[in-house]
């Protein structure tokens, strides 16, 4: 919000803004001139303002790769707890409808979990479905949130899970091991965690 | 946001890797100018870059805002240089509101309704009391230069420059040598004293 324009009082003449108005409407050579003649290499002052331009830019660049690394990471997550949830979903043989009804949860919010990585779930539905599929606690929560900062190795787990899972028909015996090994690893991290 | 209106991140970007050297100087000199106006408050705390820099950030965090508010948005209505001061005059008014502890805003709160907004009123006497500062420096800076003062008040009312060298009957060499006298006053008030 621009707050300094409201907080002039109404009425008052912008002498001060008028007097910054002729600045930047001047020359070059204006400016050049008069900044020599008071003793100021003009050079040097732009290049003054020219390195405070770079370290902002610079800064600015840090800050908007370091949020897209987060929400790069955040989306493999999720990636990961949507496939795992519904491999684990298939195993039971169940549809989006029926794990809803026995988890006490909303069926919109399974099938989101389940295909938008962009989608931060309810932390109660999290926390039904670890109910539901028996799974020890903080299992697929650690899958969930965002605010945990995760290792790159857990990361890439995650991800291998994903890229190697597949969402066709009922489990394959394949898929039965990879979803059994990704809880295994889940767990082992939850207890290493705890350590 | 907006982006019709409102420049996108890469317009600021490109906006400020483009400035040219000579409107990096400028920066510099008006920055220096917000931050002597409030000097007295603001030494302590930060330095005439600081002004700038903080500008320059807040523009880009508007920019990339997701429509939270933060940051000062770049109207692209106007020049990137006279979005700057703006932003860096506000930033140095909220800076110098900070630090200020005002004697007449204590003594006008002792005797402010106890109902009143005691905020609202602090900011509204602060506020105030910045801008008849403001006033008084850069009206002191001219006492001396009457046709100087006068381009200045009357582009004060919104008058473009050519508006203002009709109204005072200038021709067009008389208004350039009185501008070239308020840069020279100016800077050399802001950047040397």
């Amino acid at each position: 919000m621009n707050r300094g324009d409201t907080l002039r009082p109404k009425g008052e003449k912008d002498v001060a803004g008028a007097a910054t108005k002729v600045i930047i409407e001047a020359s070059r050579d204006d400016i050049w001139s008069v900044l020599r003649a008071a003793g100021v290499e003009p050079e040097r002052l732009a290049e003054q303002s020219r390195k405070v331009a770079r370290d902002v830019l610079a800064r600015f660049a840090e800050h908007c790769e370091e949020t897209t690394r987060s929400k790069d990471e955040e989306n493999s997550l999720h990636e990961g707890l949507g496939m795992l949830v519904q491999l684990l979903r298939r195993r039971e043989r169940l549809s989006t409808q029926d794990l809803a009804k026995q988890a006490r949860v909303e069926a919109d919010e399974i099938r989101r979990i389940e295909i938008d990585p962009n989608y931060s779930p309810n932390p109660r539905t999290i926390y039904q479905l670890e109910q539901m599929f028996n799974l020890p606690p903080r299992t697929l929560v650690r899958l969930a949130g965002s605010t945990t900062r995760h290792s790159a190795e857990f990361t890439d787990e995650v991800m291998r899970f994903a890229a190697n899972a597949k969402a066709m028909g009922s489990l394959s015996n394949e898929e039965q091991k990879l979803v059994t090994a990704f809880v295994r690893f889940l767990v082992s991290q939850g207890d290493k965690g705890n350590k | 946001m907006d982006n019709d209106t409102y420049a996108t991140l890469n317009e600021v970007r490109a906006a400020i890797e483009q400035l040219s050297e000579h409107e990096h100087a400028k920066l510099m000199i008006m920055a220096a100018f917000w931050f002597k106006r409030h000097e007295a408050r603001l030494r302590r705390v930060l330095e005439p870059r600081d002004l700038l820099g903080e500008a320059f950030e807040a523009t880009l965090e508007a920019a990339d805002d997701e429509g939270e508010g933060k940051g000062r948005k770049w109207r692209k209505g106007i020049g990137f240089l006279r979005h700057m001061d703006q932003a860096m005059r506000s930033i140095a008014w909220a800076h110098a509101q900070r630090a200020k502890t005002s004697f007449e805003g204590a003594r006008e709160l002792k005797n402010a309704s106890p109902r009143e907004d005691r905020t609202t009123l602090i900011c509204g006497i602060e506020a105030a009391a910045l801008a008849r500062e403001e006033l008084a420096a850069v009206e002191n800076l001219f006492a001396d230069d009457h046709p100087a003062l006068e381009v200045l008040r009357r582009r004060a009312e919104g008058k473009e420059g050519e508006e203002v060298r009709i109204d005072l009957r200038l021709d067009m060499g008389e208004y350039a040598t009185v501008c070239r006298r308020i840069v020279r006053k100016l800077t050399k008030h802001t950047i040397t004293d």
